[in-house]
């Protein structure tokens, strides 16, 4: 009977530890009701939005009445239009800026260093297959007008001696 | 006679259906992003965007500052100048979250956020407006508690994001709606990011010659690197 009434009692203490464990797993943890939102919040300033935007206002303005006008064109003509405005696009809201390879498309850095040139690209843009590729192509090809001159003046060379 | 009854209402049911069910899947419009920061600084973008919801390339062609075309694609943000591509950045995929790809799957309402894991907390209604709160799940471990939707009319008015502890992070605008058949899109889109320091950076951004579902042009939806 003894042995019984320890067995039972050892299946039911491991029965609670089993609802605890389950229990204490399901439970949420108590987070604070959200507060509710003041319906001004959700009212736009016009006037501070127009302060902040008026020579934005002013360039947009003048550049849709004159269609294909760059900041370059404005630059040049020292434009007052820009002044307090950066060339950098951001048409995603994000201002891309830091470009690596400083404009230059890669094809021209290995055209012109060669693999110099392609060894750049390939660590100054983080090992990016695409455009270490397209200075690869820069690299050859400039490799192979370097040997067509090479054999070119070689052939001439070769024709002045003999 | 009662069957060729039967078929006619059936077809008849099934053309209407398909009439008022018009699919929107692609998008183009003309757009002005300024963007001025409580640092001073200012930006002005202008262009076109083109998007395909099928093909989930988000692709703008600049004309100011400087003549580049982006294309957004997965996880990539590539820029070419005269058809070179010039610079490949790494970023979030966002195609599926921008108000292009929302509007076009009828998702812009609620700000894409019923098809999310975030969870509606409770919606109340303050004056003309219906508002949602929307906790974010603890699990994204992200620095927002929730974001309150805003809606007028059953269109999204704003949108207002609030930090861990209840400072508003950021606030969106979405206003001068254009309709064009039964596609709404915001003719203007006002984006006030606060900074530590609580000023407000702005960023707006106007859309014009909005034309959809353009059959004429598919190659501008399609960038091929």
């Amino acid at each position: 009977m003894k042995k019984f009434l320890f067995k039972s009692l050892s299946v039911l203490m491991a029965f609670v530890l089993l609802v605890a464990q389950s229990h204490i797993l399901s439970a949420k943890p108590l987070t604070a009701a959200i507060p509710s939102m003041e319906e001004s919040v959700f009212t736009l300033d016009q006037n501070a939005l127009d302060a902040a935007l008026s020579e934005l206002n002013e360039l947009d303005n003048y550049l849709a009445q004159n269609e294909g006008v760059t900041y370059s064109d404005l630059e040049a003509a020292g434009s007052e239009l820009i002044t307090n405005i950066s060339d950098i696009a951001a048409p995603m809201g994000i201002a891309q800026d830091g470009d690596p390879l400083l404009g230059i498309p890669p094809f021209w850095w290995g055209c012109v260093l060669g693999w110099v040139g392609w060894l750049l690209v390939y660590v100054l843009t983080d090992k990016d297959k695409v455009l270490t590729k397209q200075a690869f192509h820069g690299c050859l090809i400039s490799s192979a007008i370097s040997v067509a001159f090479s054999v070119v003046y070689w052939v001439v060379l070769a024709g002045e001696i003999y | 006679m009662l069957k060729h009854f039967s078929i006619s209402l059936l077809a008849f049911l099934v053309f209407c259906g398909a009439g008022f069910s018009q699919d929107y899947f692609r998008i183009q419009a003309d757009i002005s992003v300024k963007i001025s920061n409580s640092d001073g600084t200012q930006s002005l973008t202008r262009g076109t965007v083109f998007y395909d919801k099928n093909i989930k390339e988000l692709i703008y062609d600049i004309s100011f500052p400087r003549n580049e075309k982006w294309l957004s694609k997965d996880t990539s943000l590539y820029k070419f100048n005269n058809d070179s591509l010039i610079q490949r950045v790494t970023i979030p995929s966002i195609n599926e979250f921008t108000v292009f790809h929302l509007a076009l799957n009828s998702g812009l309402n609620d700000y894409g956020l019923k098809k999310s894991n975030y969870n509606i907390s409770k919606v109340e209604k303050k004056g003309d407006l219906v508002l949602s709160y929307w906790k974010i799940p603890e699990q994204l471990n992200i620095k927002m508690d929730h974001v309150v939707v805003a809606k007028k009319d059953n269109r999204i008015e704003s949108v207002v994001m609030v930090g861990e502890n209840q400072e508003i992070l950021s606030k969106q605008f979405f206003r001068n709606y254009i309709t064009i058949d039964a596609f709404e899109f915001p003719g203007q889109i006002v984006q006030i990011l606060y900074d530590s320091s609580g000023l407000e950076n702005y960023q707006v951004t106007d859309f014009s010659n909005i034309k959809i579902n353009d059959m004429a042009n598919p190659g501008l939806y399609h960038f091929k690197l």
